[in-house]
């Protein structure tokens, strides 16, 4: 097997594992406050995100032109420097989902990316300028946009409707909410499905196994629209936990005027040339609809985590994308190690999280996402003073 | 650098108001329905009520028509 094949499938994989972390953790956005308010059965919603995810890949199949999107030079960028950004991007996806941290995939990758360029092709690769218009500034509109209509929003149905969670009322909402929580799922599968597309497509071309220009090849669609259905199918249920109950307990109508608002902000920004990431529309709109309702408690600890990760995402992306471009541009030796690390650190990350297990059958028993297990019938011990 | 800011400026108006509009046809449902319950319960016709109600929806059903319609590249592709 010559090093280039060898070299294309590694890359393959891994973003075929990089989708599948992209669907899990984006499971949440579409479904958490559908899943808190029992709008849908856990297992039910995971399933028509699912569906509506590869149902959206399918639809949407016109891949970028290039992997970045000009924020890295991308004729700079090689298969190794892809293999080891994707490897920033799948663990950091990781290490937030054991956080239980909702966080923006798409950043995810674009640090990886930067990351592996900075240490592959150096400090001219990066497009700062374009990191600044494309990426910064639509992460700290996002949030807000959608946050203050999600926000408005809840205002004005609790202003106006009499007893909105009640009654044939509620029913409502949770219907109104069902089918807001799909769009924004289907608009996921439409977007984010496209990405991974895209990634292996063009490895291929620059590999030399696809001509030029080419859409992506039948099966490149079919395991890329997999994958991110089967990650969304397996619910990122501590994710789907802080999203649903640990910034706010959503009822009804305040998850009809996030999911709403989620959708108005995906759809505009998407015809309008602003691309906003969807995990920062949706953990915005779901901060707005807290905010919007008089009665509402806002867990502000949690939703500082959240900002954190939010900051956090990119450059930790990168450290860990320039780390593994390091010791990938050594050769195929240095290309196993790198996949031998991903492969421990994974599982590592899974290991930690059975600790304290978190499913469909739990995922509404609590508010928070922990590393150890939590005794939810008898209470905690007060610390001796 | 250069930061697209009426892009911006009209995403922002579309997000809000798209959402505020949906919102106050759903908001009309709700307050039809309900109204057409407590009318129905106090053995008065409601008819009226109830089909401002459906209509609501009906007007909800198209936005979501609409959404299917933006968001499927199908659509747009000449």
């Amino acid at each position: 097997m010559s090093t280039t094949l060898f070299l294309v499938i590694v890359v393959v994989i891994t973003a075929l594992a990089f989708d599948f972390t992209n669907g899990f953790h984006d499971s949440a956005n579409a479904m958490a406050t559908s899943v808190a308010t029992g709008a849908l059965r856990p297992r039910v919603a995971v399933l028509i995100a699912a569906v509506l995810n590869i149902v959206g890949a399918f639809l949407s199949t016109e891949v970028a032109k290039t992997i970045s999107g000009g924020i890295v030079e991308d004729s700079l960028i090689t298969p190794w420097m892809v293999f080891a950004g994707l490897c920033g991007a799948i663990l950091w996806n990781l290490a937030t989902w054991l956080l239980g941290l909702p966080s923006s995939s798409s950043h995810a990758l674009f640090g990886g990316l930067i990351g592996a360029v900075l240490v592959g092709a150096g400090m001219h690769g990066i497009h700062f300028s374009t990191i600044m218009s494309k990426v910064i500034i639509p992460a700290v509109v996002a949030p807000v946009v959608a946050g203050f209509a999600a926000c408005a929003a809840t205002f004005l149905i609790y202003r106006l409707v009499k007893k909105p969670e009640d009654g044939s009322n509620g029913r409502l909402f949770k219907h109104g909410q069902t089918v807001t929580s799909s769009l924004v799922a289907l608009a996921h599968g439409t977007s984010d499905g496209q990405k991974t597309m895209g990634v292996i497509t063009l490895v291929l071309i620059s590999a030399g196994y696809q001509a030029s220009g080419s859409g992506p090849q039948v099966w490149v669609i079919v395991i890329a629209g997999l994958a991110i259905g089967l990650g969304t199918y397996s619910g990122g249920w501590r994710i789907m936990r802080t999203m649903g109950k640990g910034v706010v307990d959503v009822t009804p109508p305040q998850g009809f005027a996030a999911e709403t608002a989620s959708t108005a902000a995906i759809l505009a920004s998407s015809h309008m040339g602003f691309a906003l990431s969807t995990t920062h529309v949706c953990s915005g709109s779901i901060m707005g609809t807290g905010i919007g309702r008089r009665a509402a408690i806002v867990r502000w600890g949690t939703a500082r985590r959240m900002a954190v990760a939010w900051i956090v995402t990119l450059p930790a992306a990168a450290s860990v994308g320039a780390a593994a471009a390091f010791v990938a541009q050594q050769g195929t030796l240095g290309e196993m190690l790198v996949l031998a690390a991903l492969v421990l650190a994974s599982a590592w990350i899974w290991l930690m999280s059975r600790r304290n297990a978190i499913s469909a059958a739990n995922v509404n028993d609590s508010a928070d996402v922990t590393l150890t297990p939590v005794a939810t019938v008898t209470a905690q011990p007060a610390p001796v003073a | 650098m250069t930061i697209d800011w009426v892009a911006l400026a009209q995403v922002t108006v579309a997000t809000i108001g798209a959402t505020l509009i949906v919102v106050a046809v759903f908001v009309m449902a709700a307050t039809a329905m309900s109204q057409a319950d407590e009318a129905a319960a106090s053995g008065q016709r409601a008819t009226g009520l109830r089909a401002v109600g459906y209509a609501a929806l009906a007007l909800a059903g198209v936005f979501v028509v609409y959404g299917l319609y933006l968001m499927i590249p199908y659509f747009h592709s000449a």
